[in-house]
């Protein structure tokens, strides 16, 4: 969005996702008025002036504004504002109330920042998302849904997943003969719809959704439209009328990081309001809707903090809409358009120098007062002596996201601190690799393992001046678990680091997935003996990904898992107390369980009796599904081979009798090739080199740049295909106890030389015998 | 923000009165797009005008081994392996092409398609630079394999000398201010080597291999590094230095307005403050770089980044439109991140005062004075340097993460113990180092409860002495002492007063036995230590005829002992005897072998051209067959056609094969003259280098050696 540009307005503390909303102002006259809920448990309200005068608020007060802001009102500081939503009285329809809840409560504040509405909640876990309509307050804990009416606890549910988000219809026609009406985002892909005290239905998504939110502000035209966006970051539309909803489009948002806010507003001047996404990475991107209700990117704009909040209103200009968007350390800023004449952006253009002069000694006065306190704590650690006293250390707070990513078959790792870093550390317990970031501009150096060095994986990530953001992309082989420590140190004295954990499973690249093939050639793994259902949860939950730590309340527990690295095998996973069987297409799959789950039982002392029953017809399925990938590899590579050679020899008047040849790739590097020797003589234009080609030879030709922008970090090593084949043929060998000696070689020599499914059909199969 | 600048690795100039003061609102604006057609060998890139009165046009060299033309249909072909092509001004008022092979040096004018000049160069050219040094005519200096050679327009070789290691890049500039040029060279051993005329000026040891050099004013100029670093020098001394995930493909100086651009290979652009390295302007191209180059043209300059698929872009610098809007709000930023980072610091002291003494023994404090002790430790038994880590307080010390340039593989190096609780409060890290270098060692000690997961960061600096390999040899421990055979004596000089002062910067020693150093006679051994502990060292003062001796086997540290020693001491000129008799002996088996080897080249070139010649015919007589549909003779010549191609194949690979160990041997030789010239200091040690090419060319090789050893007078 060149077309935007970004106005800064204030640093407010660490914000919770959601947390900051435009009122709309009374009057004509006067702007629109923010409102930001901090970690701090402070609510602030800022408006700009209308006749921009003065800014000077002493230290402590100014913390949050300067330039054109002044703060309306602040409430005392409490526990984390976790959730903030506007409403007022039904019958005047102006959202203008504000209503937050922190630790368990709720309350609301008009615009004079009076509180005139308070309420306990009666929920056993801190409420993280809230809805408002009218009287009625939605709320959601990590599993638990309740509506307040009235303060009045009138609905309750509790989700077997966690709850990512919430939003109610708004409209009671939309609801139909259903009770009150609400959809959450669920950890297990799903949308529930819930009505009343109960859940009506399900939509199943691809991916787990994070964030809802009403199409058009308003569910659009039959009021049952929501808007959800996804952890892998897609941005879909559901539909969710009575009796079963369906999905009515899903897109791919230009980056695959989570969608952590939605909002609809009119921005771009279109007919509809448009769709603003926020997202982890720093993103924001408008789609505008066309007549079909379908979205189209229409501009993104890249900021460096992960988006907490986005909201659109009147705020700096009465006759242009500003978005207001808000970050995690606490930036708020204003995206406008630059059109716009500058002297609106920045009222203060006169008298900048002079604000900045303030802005200065601000922030020289801060330094001396911090200079002071270390003063003070050094002197302090000098008379203590001694070993008495202890140390002063920095309480930060390290924001985490650590998730696998099928696009990139790898885990995905960003941190984000409130100060900038100064470095990490990444130790690892299992081998991992580290894997490039484009975004992550901080240098690596990696520590080998050797004698004195145990661990797999040792590595600092040294950050540049000013980097409160660090995106880490890394890799671990399918079947490997186990523990990735970071050390992170900020650039804060005295100096101290904190140490945060991660846990990798073993079968990291499995998703759950709502269907299971049951025609597919299956193995099966049964394990049988005395143990709990609880404890089976357990081992689960050391295998796979996104597992609930505590075990749904059920007899029989039944999910299904879908494995998209090695071409889209499955899982199905059922237990219950005294047994758990494990069925999957796939042999690796079946072989890491096995191990793992043989390892867990020893540790706790659990007989258990293993049945494995093992279908050889798998193997060929498997390479099958895994083929389309190698053979796409294979052939961009070759494709790359032969459009360099046509392209050397393009200017090259072609003999009608010379067969052509892709010159052997290693006489390029010698100093002379006999046969390019004679390229002197045959060297000539002719426009004219399509009319003699094959058609395959001319469009590898006419494709020759877009080839090796396809083939671009293709590479058969890196892929991880090889890795997939040879596991298969490991894990074969493991369940059926034969030798794979010489075996991997030759899987190795065939994708190198000679790959074709049937060949390497027939390698498995004479291992076999 | 999306700098690259990482302020603690940046140094400045205190003197803020040399600074000059610049224009701050330029930036880099995108002109005009164009596409070569062609993938583009890296590196290979540069403008030139190639017609009297003509238009600067771009010449980059094809991954295909071609020279192309911008906007010229037929390409320009070469047999041999491009390495490196520039643009030389020595047509009549136009540039020709110089391109330097993995054999030779053509220079071609396109104007009038003539090979100007083609010159035999054994092992290749790496890199060109065109221009003026010192008090020497215009040439073309090429980069090789441990040597540099010059030629003149007509071809004529002005200039040759020997260096420590390959040349990589090259540029000319007035490295020390004295109003004449010197010539840069950067080198894959770490190393940039200043050259006044024929005579090594300096040496300024880096942290990783030299990608590339430029000219940025008299007094400066400007490198970088493999491992992502840039920087300058001015006036000998490292200005600022800044260094990014990234690698510089090349850098260019816009002299008058005190800029310069960087172009990155993946594809960033910035244009920076030459004085300060601050970044003014940014702008990237979409794919990996090839290079890129600036037109000469000084009143419009305009760079021109090429990358690998031939897609071209063109840069003008000029004043900035919309960055006064931009800088503001750059600003503001700023100054709120810095005022939010000194809020969030003053409420966690007030936080702390709230805290109850229970709360902070909930968080595994440790107590407020425990120390850091972190010193250089040898273990003699097994000839070891360690790093040793010792925090007070019993503390367990949770990891150790050291940050030195250029020691490690990577910038740091990392210790964490196996699993929380073997954590104890001393550790020592070996440091097992093969490079003569000085290095800052920054160090940072995780200290913390083996429960906690809050943890102390203890910072401290030491200096690693450029020869710490060697530790003063105890007496219990003479076994591990090995008299060297090799040696160089000299002459004491009187500046060199107190060897005490150079041991102590140079060597790990206790400060108790540096005293013993100054004696007037005597001898003092050390011992070596890992990697080369086989490989120990003696100084020998004689007072009787005033010459110092240094004993030591491994020639190149010998020199960079030497280099040190007179560098310490300020000493311009110092000659000496040296005695390394296996490199002698291998110096000498160069030369004899030297003869033979070039007659079988000849040979087997003579060779290799009948049988392509025999390979041209057959093909041609082939198709011919085709052509009157005579398809049993095709046949016939198509079969020939195959057995003749491999052994023209063979005949290439023999020749290669031959060439490669001739060419191994003349780097090796350029490398002993080198080492025996670093192990005299001023004249004396480019009269070695002078000496012995005029001895080979003169084949009067029997003096080689001798010079070697006694230096050139002793001609």
């Amino acid at each position: 969005m060149s077309n935007y540009s970004r106005t800064d307005f204030a640093q407010v503390g660490t914000t919770n996702r959601g947390c900051m909303k435009v009122i709309p102002a009374d009057k004509e006259k006067d702007f629109d008025l923010i409102v930001v809920g901090g970690q701090n448990g402070s609510l602030i309200c800022l408006s700009r002036k209308s006749n921009d005068t003065t800014v000077t608020i002493g230290i402590r007060a100014s913390r949050q504004t300067y330039i054109i802001f002044q703060i309306v009102f602040k409430t005392p500081p409490g526990p984390p504002i976790q959730s903030l939503a506007l409403g007022g009285s039904p019958a005047n329809k102006k959202k203008d109330k504000v209503f937050f809840a922190s630790g368990n409560q709720v309350r609301g504040v008009n615009k004079k920042g009076k509180i005139f509405f308070s309420m306990e909640t009666t929920m056993a876990e801190t409420a993280n998302r809230m809805f408002v309509k009218g009287v009625d307050v939605v709320l959601t804990g990590r599993k638990s849904y309740s509506r307040y009416h009235d303060t009045q606890d009138s609905n309750n549910y509790l989700c077997t997943e966690d709850i990512h988000d919430v939003v109610s219809l708004v409209y009671e026609e939309a609801w139909g003969a259903r009770e009150y009406t609400s959809v959450l985002a669920c950890g297990n892909s799903t949308l529930q719809v819930i009505e009343g005290n109960n859940l009506g239905y399900e939509v199943r998504l691809e991916s787990i959704p994070f964030t809802v939110s009403l199409f058009m502000g308003d569910g659009g035209f039959s009021k049952t439209l929501v808007l959800y966006g996804t952890k892998s970051g897609r941005l879909g539309l559901a539909s969710v009328p009575q009796k079963g909803g369906k999905i009515i489009w899903e897109i791919q948002t230009t980056s695959s990081a989570c969608v952590t806010t939605i909002v609809c507003y009119s921005v771009t001047g279109g007919e509809f309001p448009d769709i603003i996404v926020g997202k982890e990475d720093g993103l924001i991107e408008i789609y505008v809707i066309d007549e079909t209700d379908h979205a189209h990117l229409y501009g993104t704009f890249a900021c460096e903090e992960s988006i907490t909040g986005i909201s659109c209103g009147h705020v700096a200009s009465k006759t242009e809409t500003d978005i207001i968007v808000c970050t995690f350390t606490g930036w708020l800023f204003s995206l406008a358009k630059t059109s716009r004449p500058l002297i609106e952006n920045l009222p203060v253009a006169a008298n900048f120098s002079v604000k900045m002069q303030q802005l200065r000694s601000e922030v020289e006065e801060l330094q001396s007062k911090v200079n002071e306190e270390r003063l003070r704590y050094e002197e302090i650690t000098k008379r203590q002596g001694g070993g008495a006293g202890s140390t002063f250390f920095h309480a930060f707070q390290v924001h985490e996201n650590f998730e696998y990513s099928p696009v990139h078959n790898a885990y995905n790792l960003t941190i984000e601190l409130v100060i900038p870093i100064d470095f990490v550390v990444v130790q690892s317990q299992l081998p991992i690799r580290l894997m490039e970031v484009e975004k992550n501009a901080s240098v690596v150096s990696e520590v080998h393992q050797d004698g004195l060095n145990p661990w797999p994986l040792l590595a600092s990530y040294r950050c540049q001046a000013n980097v409160c953001r660090l995106e880490l992309r890394v890799q671990a082989n399918e079947g490997d678990s186990g523990v990735i420590n970071l050390y992170v140190c900020p650039k804060i004295m005295p100096k101290c680091a904190q140490i945060t954990t991660h846990y990798i499973k073993a079968l990291s690249t499995h998703m759950r997935a709502h269907d299971f093939d049951m025609y597919r050639p299956m193995n099966t793994l049964q394990f049988s003996g005395s143990f709990s259902i609880a404890e089976a949860h357990a081992w689960l939950h050391h295998l796979l990904p996104n597992v609930p730590s505590k075990c749904p309340p059920a007899d029989t527990v039944t999910n299904n898992y879908r494995s998209d690295a090695n071409g889209g095998t499955q899982l199905q996973v059922v237990y219950s107390k005294g047994s758990a069987t494990f069925r999957s297409d796939c042999m690796t799959t079946i072989c890491i369980i096995r191990d793992k789950v043989s390892e867990q039982t020893m540790k706790m002392q659990i007989r258990v009796e293993v049945v494995c029953e093992l279908n050889q017809e798998s193997v060929d399925h498997c390479l099958k599904l895994i083929d389309p990938k190698i053979s796409a590899i294979l052939t961009i590579e070759k494709e790359k081979l032969y459009a360099a050679a046509l392209k050397n020899s393009k200017n090259k008047r072609f003999r009608n009798s010379l067969i052509f040849h892709p010159p052997p790739n290693d006489f390029t590097n010698k100093t002379e090739c006999p046969i390019t020797g004679t390229d002197g003589e045959l060297e000539s234009n002719n426009d004219n080199v399509f009319s003699f080609l094959s058609p395959a030879n001319a469009r590898l030709l006419r494709d020759h740049d877009m080839i090796y922008e396809k083939a671009d970090g293709v590479d058969v090593e890196e892929s991880g295909i090889l890795a997939i084949v040879e596991n298969l043929m490991v894990a074969r060998a493991k369940l059926s106890g034969k030798s794979i000696k010489g075996k991997l070689e030759a899987i190795r020599d065939l994708i190198a030389n000679d790959y074709t499914l049937e060949k390497m059909q027939a390698l498995f199969k004479m291992m076999n015998d | 923000m999306d700098g690259d600048e990482t302020p603690e690795e940046q140094f400045e100039i205190g003197d803020s009165s040399q600074v000059p003061h610049f224009d701050e609102n330029v930036e880099l604006k995108s002109v005009f797009n164009f596409s070569l057609n062609q993938r583009i060998m890296e590196g290979c890139v540069v403008s030139a005008i190639l017609e009297p009165r003509g238009v600067e046009t771009i010449v980059a060299v094809s991954m295909t081994n071609k020279v192309i033309i911008k906007d010229v249909e037929s390409p320009l072909n070469i047999t041999e392996t491009i390495r490196c092509i520039a643009a030389a001004p020595i047509g009549d008022g136009y540039d020709c092409i110089v391109i330097g092979t993995d054999a030779s040096v053509i220079c071609y004018d396109v104007h009038n398609n003539l090979t100007v000049f083609r010159n035999d160069v054994p092992d290749g050219v790496n890199c060109f630079a065109y221009g003026k040094l010192g008090d020497l005519e215009e040439a073309i200096y090429c980069g090789g394999n441990c040597c540099i050679w010059g030629f003149d327009k007509t071809g004529a070789n002005t200039y040759w000398t020997v260096t420590g290691d390959q040349v990589t890049t090259m540029c000319l500039s007035d490295y020390d201010g004295d109003g004449e040029t010197e010539l840069v060279i950067g080198s894959p051993d770490f190393e940039i080597r200043v050259f006044k005329n024929d005579l090594m000026r300096a040496e300024l040891m880096e942290t990783d291999e030299i990608t590339s050099l430029a000219h940025v004013t008299n007094g400066c100029f400007a490198y970088s590094l493999n491992n992502g670093t840039i920087g300058t020098y001015v006036m000998k001394e490292r200005q600022w230095r800044i260094k990014s995930k990234s690698n510089v493909s090349k850098i260019f100086n816009i002299e008058e307005q005190g800029l310069m651009v960087v172009v990155w290979k993946q594809g960033k652009v910035d244009l920076r403050f030459a004085h300060n390295g601050e970044v003014l302007s940014r702008d990237s191209v979409p794919t990996p770089v090839a290079s890129a180059t600036c037109s000469r043209n000084a009143e419009d300059a305009t760079i021109t980044v090429v990358c690998l698929d031939g897609k071209a872009k063109t840069f003008k610098v000029q004043k900035a439109t919309s960055g006064a809007v931009d800088k503001t709000q750059q600003m503001i930023r700023e100054f709120g991140q810095k005022k939010h980072n000194l809020m969030m610091e003053l409420s966690n002291y007030e936080q702390e005062e709230q805290m109850t003494e229970a709360e902070k023994a909930g968080d595994f404090r440790i107590p407020a004075d425990t120390e850091v002790g972190v010193m250089f430790i040898v273990n003699c038994e097994v000839q070891l340097l360690s790093l040793r880590v010792e925090a007070t307080h019993n503390i367990p010390i949770r990891g150790v993460l050291i940050f030195a340039e250029g020691l490690f593989e990577g910038e740091s190096y990392i210790w964490i113990p196996p699993n929380e609780h073997q954590s104890r409060s001393a550790i020592d890290i070996p440091l097992v180092i093969d490079k003569d270098s000085t290095n800052d060692l920054h160090t940072k000690v995780f200290l913390g409860h083996v429960d906690s997961n809050k943890l102390m960061v203890m910072e401290n600096t030491r200096i690693l002495p450029r020869f710490c390999r060697f530790t003063p040899l105890k007496a219990e421990y003479s076994k591990f002492f090995i008299m060297p055979t090799g040696f160089i004596k000299f002459d004491i000089n009187t500046r060199a007063a107190k060897l005490s002062e150079w041991v102590s910067e140079s060597f790990t020693i206790d400060a108790s036995l540096l005293d013993m150093f100054d004696e007037p006679e005597g001898e003092f051994k050390f011992m070596g230590l890992r990697p080369k502990h086989e490989k120990s060292l003696m100084f020998k003062i004689t007072q009787s005829d005033k010459t110092f001796t240094i004993y030591h086997d491994d020639i190149e540290t010998m020199g960079a002992l030497v280099q040190s020693y007179a560098s310490f001491f300020q000493i311009q000129h110092m000659e000496c005897v040296a005695n390394f008799p296996d490199v002698f002996k291998e110096a000498e088996e160069i030369l004899e072998e030297l003869e033979p080897m070039t007659e079988v080249r000849d040979r087997l070139t003579a060779e290799l051209q009948e049988r392509q010649a025999a390979v041209k015919e057959i093909l041609i007589r082939a198709e011919d067959s085709i052509a009157i549909d005579d398809i049993p003779d095709a046949r016939k010549f198509y079969i020939r056609l195959k057995a003749n191609d491999a052994a023209a194949r063979q005949a290439a690979q023999l020749r290669w094969n031959n060439q490669e160990r001739c060419v191994k041997s003349l780097r090796r030789l350029n490398k002993i003259i080198e080492n025996c010239s670093r192990l005299r200091v001023g004249e004396p040690g480019r009269q070695i280098v002078v000496t012995c090419r005029a001895a080979i060319s003169e084949d009067n090789k029997q003096i080689v050696t001798k010079v070697l050893q006694y230096g050139a007078s002793s001609q």
